[in-house]
């Protein structure tokens, strides 16, 4: 992991920003009631007082989230004004010397078969819906300094792991959340037992399948889409490695960075694993279902399962289980070479038939149980008590 | 032990493996040594341990072990033979002749034509003809419908959608260059011909991932110019240029001819003080960094100035000028009489930015086709105007390339860049065919600025029809056009 000297700390926005951002608060309220791009022209306009330019786009960004630009009418009559407005005047405005005048009387005419009583306001509505064109409201509540600082630092994360051509992490308590998010992105995970650094649980590696022959961005916001997952952990340092023209910068970000809102664990990674924690638990009252168990150690690789199925009586050993996402033959047989060498045989893959990209039938010895979209209990229940030589079921 | 599972063990251990994942090839079953063989072509991955190699190297690679192995068990491709059954797109005779050098090419090639001179069309036969599962990649949202618009007059199965929040995959599918990009990875080896729309946008290592990570042997490119820059790139991932035909060999036989109208229109005093103060401003910066680096990108000096409060400085008044010099009070004005000249005749004005197509369309509520006009609205405005109830169109960008806007007649070009490639996809919007038609081109110059220069680099490609006009009125500039 490169956490040496070379690695920077991104700049982030801190308590020496607050005089200028909190002077762009006020900007910003300046142009409550103007349009999207008056605010983008006056952004580019240099503002009155000092403000870094790389700090500056992120705590605007920060800020077009606080002050919203809504549409002032309804969409519906908005699209029917400008098709009768353009109806209307299709080669009747510029014919002729009195242009004003001619346009006046069309807009009077469209306005009063729209039933709109204020023609001053046509200008104003006639591409209201546009993007552009929206007007800035004011929030809610009063934005404070550690709200914008907060997030306009996680755009700058964002960003920066949206340029990286990986990321390397280190961490501890809540792991697997991240793991599975990554592998459900199509990321390449590795994941080993920390080198020489006590404090961690696990080193990840994470980084596309293509960044092996040459720098994509693809995965940017694959890898950007992980990171929100990592305030769930109780520790972590994060290395972000991203190329420049000329060289690579590495970028170090660790829990107690100011760049999370909020910290929000959720109860389980995804819908799959939610539905069937419930069915399990419905379809069996012998055994109870543990969320994220122990990993195990495979080498110099740990394997994170999902469950492990803790029989009431304790007169069996737990099972294991683990939800496989995005699956090759070869990565199957590669895991399932894994699992039989370290001896791991209470162990049940369970494989979304509509991620796997192999053509081919599981390896025989294993203990599978393949589904599509709901993973059965029962299917499950029957894996336990199954042998080896009789897979659940094969795709093909 | 069965002879046939005998058999079939023994090739799992002598026969390699390759398989599709995640925009990539997987090889399997081979020794260290064979591998190192094949070490141009693919990659050790530590990561996972696997042998990996790009997919568009797919056909290489197979071939490659192939003949180092004899056989190879082969799970890489996952397409489905498209279920709909085709009708014969009637081809002119340089269409006829560009397919069949695609074809004499192995099915990969880039097909250059001009706007106007039925690229889709050479498309359609092709995928008529080889009957394959076809991916079909094009710039915009906009073209993807017209795409699926355009395979459905000559195929009558279900035509899939990717992107413009669909998600629908089918033997021939549709999609944008963004969600090719960003979702190339899984649909890789779903398709065995892809059709690149406007290929040129490939080859600078921006987006070509949506057609590295695909595995199919068959490629066809469509694009009306192609930079030299480029052909090396796009030769790898689509192939050569197989076919060629410049908008000069075509107009006034295949396409319409055409007048072009080089109007340059004085600005007012009161603009012309506006833009010598802020052009000044950005010009004694700009001069100051050229002489300190001298040969730097445009990129790297918008960089630099962005770093310092007179670099912002002197950017902001460049934005000021370049506004400014969208839509002058003597553009407006000419603008409304050529709108009044051809009064009854299509026309499609383009501008620099969409702020002024808004803003024409605002003062002379004339229709426009923007990025913010979403696709309901979008296709009634071209439907009104191909049925005459429209007669103008005002537009940025989004007209530049592919949309049909059939019998326009009259460009009026307010504003652009200096590239020379909108210019031609431009011009070429009005060179739709059609009995007697004679297609005008004016471009509103704002006389004795950057626009200037601008122009004349963009118009090299036609520097025979060019026609100079100088002078403060504009029926005097007209006049020696018509």
């Amino acid at each position: 992991m490169a956490t040496g000297p070379a690695a920077l700390t991104p700049q982030y926005i801190d308590g020496r920003d607050e005089p200028w951002v909190m002077s762009l608060v006020t900007e910003y309220y300046r142009l409550v009631g103007c349009s999207v791009r008056q605010l983008k022209r006056r952004l580019q306009e240099p503002l009155p007082y000092y403000c870094p330019r790389h700090k500056l786009k992120y705590a605007a960004a920060a800020l077009d989230e606080t002050f919203k630009a809504s549409v002032a009418y309804p969409r519906k009559t908005i699209l029917a004004l400008r098709r009768r407005a353009f109806e209307l005047s299709d080669g009747a405005v510029f014919a002729g010397e009195e242009l004003g005048l001619r346009r006046s009387a069309l807009v009077t005419r469209v306005c009063a078969e729209s039933n709109l009583s204020d023609v001053s306001g046509f200008d104003r509505m006639l591409f209201a819906d546009f993007p552009n064109e929206r007007r800035l409201e004011e929030p809610i509540t009063e934005p404070c300094f550690s709200d914008i600082m907060l997030a306009a630092n996680s755009t700058l994360v964002r960003r920066l792991v949206m340029k990286s051509e990986r990321i390397e992490l280190l961490v501890t308590g809540h792991v697997r959340p991240v793991i599975r998010q990554a592998k459900l992105r199509g990321l390449i995970s590795t994941i080993a037992a920390p080198d020489g650094q006590e404090d961690y649980q696990a080193s990840i590696g994470l980084s596309g399948p293509l960044e092996l022959f040459r720098h994509s961005r693809v995965y940017g916001t694959s890898l950007a889409e992980v990171v929100p997952f990592l305030a769930g952990c109780d520790r972590f340092a994060m290395t972000v490695v991203v190329p420049s023209a000329e060289d690579r910068r590495s970028y170090v970000i660790r829990n107690g960075d100011p760049i999370f809102p909020k910290v929000s664990v959720k109860p389980f990674d995804s819908k799959v694993e939610r539905q069937f924690a419930r069915d399990f638990t419905r379809a069996t009252n012998d055994f109870d279902l543990i969320r994220e168990p122990k990993p195990l150690r495979a080498g110099g690789s740990l394997i994170f399962p999902d469950f492990a199925i803790h029989h009431r009586t304790g007169g069996e050993p737990d099972w294991l289980l683990e939800i496989v996402g995005y699956w090759t033959t070869a990565y199957l047989r590669h895991k399932v070479e894994t699992l039989r060498r370290i001896d791991a045989t209470r162990m049940i893959l369970c494989i979304d038939e509509r991620l796997g990209a192999g053509q081919n039938a599981f390896p025989p010895e294993a203990r599978i149980v393949s589904y599509k979209g709901r993973i059965d209990p029962h299917a499950v229940l029957a894996a336990m008590r199954s042998g080896y030589s009789t897979p659940h079921r094969t795709l093909l | 032990m069965p002879s046939r599972l005998a058999y079939v063990l023994r090739m799992h251990e002598t026969t390699p493996s390759i398989e599709f994942d995640r925009g990539t090839i997987i090889v399997d079953g081979i020794s260290q040594e064979s591998a190192e063989k094949l070490a141009d072509i693919m990659t050790w991955d530590p990561r996972e341990s696997v042998w990996r190699a790009p997919a568009h190297h797919y056909i290489a690679l197979a071939k490659r072990l192939r003949d180092s192995f004899g056989s190879v068990r082969d799970m890489v491709r996952n397409s489905e033979t498209p279920a709909g059954h085709w009708t014969s797109p009637e081809l002119r005779t340089y269409q006829e002749a560009a397919l069949l050098a695609w074809r004499s090419a192995g099915g990969r090639g880039l097909v250059c034509l001009p706007t106007g001179a039925g690229k889709t069309r050479v498309a359609l036969a092709a995928m008529q003809r080889s009957r394959r599962a076809t991916l079909c990649l094009v710039p915009t949202r906009v073209l993807l419908h017209q795409w699926v618009k355009a395979i459905k007059e000559f195929y009558d199965g279900p035509i899939g959608r990717f992107g413009d929040g669909e998600r629908d995959i089918q033997g021939i599918t549709v999609a944008t260059f963004e969600s090719a990009f960003r979702g190339g990875w899984w649909l890789g080896n779903r398709f065995d011909l892809l059709i690149v729309d406007e290929a040129h946008h490939f080859g600078d290592a921006m987006r070509d991932e949506a057609l590295e990570s695909s595995v199919a042997p068959f490629r066809l490119g469509l694009s009306a110019t192609v930079d030299e820059a480029k052909a090396g790139a796009l030769s790898s991932l689509i192939g050569p240029i197989v076919f060629e035909q410049k908008l000069a060999d075509l107009a006034g036989t295949v396409l319409a001819d055409f007048d072009l109208a080089c109007l340059h229109l004085p600005l007012t005093p009161a603009e012309r003080q506006a833009y010598e103060s802020d052009y000044g401003v950005f010009q004694k910066y700009r001069t100051a960094f050229v002489s300190a680096c001298p040969n730097s990108p445009w990129e790297t000096f918008v960089r630099i100035a962005m770093q310092s409060p007179e670099g912002r400085t002197a950017m902001a008044a460049h934005h000021r000028a370049r506004r400014m010099l969208c839509f002058t009070t003597k553009k407006r004005e000419l603008l409304v009489q050529l709108l009044d000249r051809h009064a009854g005749q299509k026309k499609l004005i383009f501008t620099a930015d969409a702020a002024t197509a808004l803003h024409i369309s605002r003062t002379l509520l004339i229709a426009p086709i923007t990025a913010d006009v979403g696709k309901v609205e979008r296709d009634a405005v071209l439907a009104a105007f191909r049925s005459g109830k429209l007669r103008t169109i005002v537009s940025c960008k989004v007209l530049n390339e592919g949309l049909d806007v059939s019998d326009a007649e009259v460009a009026i070009v307010v504003g652009g860049s200096s590239a020379a490639r909108e210019h031609i996809q431009r011009i070429g919007r009005v060179l739709r065919p059609a009995p007697d038609k004679r297609a005008v081109v004016y471009e509103l110059l704002a006389a004795d600025t950057i626009e200037v220069q601008q122009s004349r680099r963009r118009g090299r490609a036609f520097e025979g029809k060019r026609k100079e006009s100088y002078g403060d009125r504009a029926g005097g500039a007209n006049t020696s056009v018509h």
